[in-house]
């Protein structure tokens, strides 16, 4: 049975719909990420889960059992949930073992046994040598670690995480991104997990929900989404990309600069606009023309930058108007001006709407 | 520029001081500076051989604290359901903890009188109208004070209690009370300091039991014994300058332009 079901779901601010017909169900132990620009609706959506906002349409199930609809809203201390905030929103006139305990606390466990788990989560965090310190005199990072074992000791139904890495310094965000994966194959709770970082999500979830002007754009794992992404917006928001307009002449899809045939692309005999999306990794750079069953361009270097990890080229294929991107390993080193072959995979390109 | 200000300080301070400290000590105020004309006849007499002088400073004392929680409690409330928008048109409730702030004292004074002097109340004359007359005056105080101070708090804290199964209540009481304890502190002095002084109000509602020190001295004043006035008056200062020297320990320097909790 589904963990968490969210049918039809709306919510509208007067005239202005900030979340529309959103339905997603997870199954238990499933970490699911909300990606998008900011006021896509990602945050109110999360917020109805934990039930701080009702809907105005629509209804949230959890374990089969309905907990939101616009007619009632069971609140968010009856829910069972954990929710982590952009802001920590870590006690300040409490400890570090008095922040994590006070779920526990309220949960009428005994001392002996909120102490235990207090322990034991702080151990998994890192964090207990710190027990006894003000959150006043701790970094960022072990805010975030003290927010993480608050959420986690309680055992929550389903944690809730708001952009929570938004506030770190970038080399932070990305050990803490692997610490939030590893706290979740621990624990296996059902999660989901707000936030407008594209690599944030790939690196963390099962499942990546792609939201754009308070729409689902596409669900789907973070290899398919990058590899197939369906729409102009999945396909620039995930990573960097081509597009390639093209249009039909006769058995042949003509591009800016080159031509493919139609049969070995997809969707090509389908009705409506060509739009493609080819990522920059997606396409080779040669110095001989190639050969094999690979389309072959020729091209010239327009432009270059060198990112350390990878070079960013902009090839413009012979006769073409705009130049494409293209990424190849730091050692293939081509100047500009000089003549290359472009090696494209037709079926790399995805017709996107 | 030192010569103007000490000009200024002597003028608001100095002066006045002076002459209502040999007034306190005087035998005869009007006999001048002079060691023949200093006793101490005049406090023996207010603290002990009165008859009300004493009972009066204890009344503004209790009165004065009295009233000061309970507007702390009361605008903390307020203003915490105006912020957070527990409620529809909360709005209207801030206003009416502000409004007290344009009524002139008198008038103030007259209204409760009419409003709870008559039975089934009949309030007139107790320890309980005086107390529910300060609360009032002093509930802008009280709500300018709470209100900043909430504001300054994420709303973000209050809803992690909540999501751990924490009721508003709690949050209130074991996040919310806890942070802004200083703040409440400085609003509790700003307003108790002022309310042991007050008279426009409390001289149209005391009773035989529950004149105020206010009072006392305006009665002096009209019967026109100033060294006993002016004994009682220092007496009322050096007993609620300590509680101004714990605001500025407890709260540092700036205590009264205190707006946000840190």
């Amino acid at each position: 049975m589904s963990k968490l079901v969210l049918k039809n779901v709306a919510r509208r601010y007067g005239a202005v719909e900030a979340v529309a017909d959103f339905s997603l169900e997870l199954v238990p132990g499933e970490f699911v990420s909300l990606l998008g620009p900011s006021g896509c609706g990602k945050t109110t959506t999360l917020r109805m889960i934990a039930g701080f906002v009702p809907p105005s349409a629509g209804t949230i199930d959890m374990d089969g059992r309905q907990i939101s609809s616009p007619s009632s809203v069971v609140p968010p201390e009856k829910r069972r949930m954990s929710m982590i905030f952009q802001s920590y929103a870590i006690w300040p006139n409490m400890t570090v073992g008095e922040n994590v305990g006070f779920g526990l606390q309220v949960r009428r466990l005994s001392r002996g046994e909120i102490d235990r788990k207090v322990d034991a989560i702080l151990d998994v965090v890192q964090m207990r040598n710190l027990k006894g310190r003000y959150p006043a005199e701790l970094s960022g990072g072990q805010q975030q670690r003290v927010a993480l074992a608050r959420a986690i000791v309680v055992e929550p139904e389903v944690l809730l995480l708001d952009e929570p890495l938004s506030n770190l310094d970038a080399n932070l965000r990305e050990e803490m991104r692997f610490e939030i994966r590893r706290l979740h194959d621990e624990f296996k709770i059902t999660t989901v997990y707000v936030t407008h970082d594209q690599s944030e999500a790939m690196v963390t979830s099962d499942r990546i929900v792609v939201m754009n002007k308070g729409r689902i754009e596409q669900i789907d794992t973070p290899h398919v989404l990058y590899a197939r992404p369906r729409s102009r917006f999945v396909a620039g928001f995930i990573g960097r990309t081509n597009f390639l307009e093209g249009s039909r002449q006769g058995s042949e899809v003509r591009f800016d600069g080159f031509s493919a045939a139609a049969s070995a692309l997809e969707g090509a005999n389908g009705t409506g606009g060509l739009l493609y999306s080819l990522r920059p990794q997606a396409i080779g750079l040669a110095t001989q023309k190639p050969n094999g069953g690979v389309l072959a361009v020729e091209a010239e270097i327009a432009g270059r930058s060198y990112l350390g990890e990878y070079w960013d080229y902009q090839v413009k294929p012979l006769g073409a108007a705009k130049p494409l991107r293209v990424s190849t390993g730091p050692n293939a080193v081509f100047e500009i001006g000089t003549r290359v072959w472009l090696e494209i995979d037709p079926s790399a390109m995805v017709r996107v709407e | 520029m030192f010569g103007y200000a000490v000009f200024v300080a002597a003028l608001a301070m100095f002066l006045p001081y002076l002459f209502l400290i040999q007034a306190a000590f005087a035998k005869a105020w009007g006999r001048g500076f002079g060691l023949e004309n200093i006793s101490l006849r005049n406090f023996h007499f207010v603290l002990f051989e009165h008859g009300t002088a004493a009972k009066s400073v204890l009344n503004s004392f209790v009165n004065a604290g009295v009233s000061a929680t309970s507007v702390v409690i009361l605008t903390l409330g307020v203003a915490y359901i105006v912020t957070r928008r527990l409620v529809p048109f909360g709005g209207i409730l801030g206003f009416l903890c502000i409004a007290p702030f344009v009524i002139p004292g008198v008038v103030l004074a007259i209204g409760f009188y009419a409003a709870y002097a008559p039975p089934p109340l009949a309030l007139c004359g107790t320890a309980p109208i005086l107390i529910l007359a300060f609360t009032t005056r002093f509930l802008p105080i009280g709500y300018v004070n709470a209100s900043a101070a909430i504001r300054s708090l994420n709303p973000e804290m209050e809803e992690a209690v909540c999501v751990l199964g924490g009721s508003r209540l709690t949050a209130l009481r074991r996040v919310v009370a806890p942070l802004l304890k200083r703040s409440l502190l400085g609003a509790w002095l700003l307003i108790f300091i002022p309310a042991t002084r007050e008279l426009s109000a409390a001289i149209f509602l005391y009773g035989p039991n529950t004149k105020v020190a206010s009072v006392m001295i305006f009665d002096m004043s009209e019967e026109g014994n100033f060294e006993y006035l002016a004994a009682l008056a220092l007496i009322l200062q050096v007993l609620t300058l300590p509680l101004l020297w714990i605001g500025q320990k407890a709260l540092g320097r700036d205590f009264m332009l205190r707006r946000t909790a840190t």
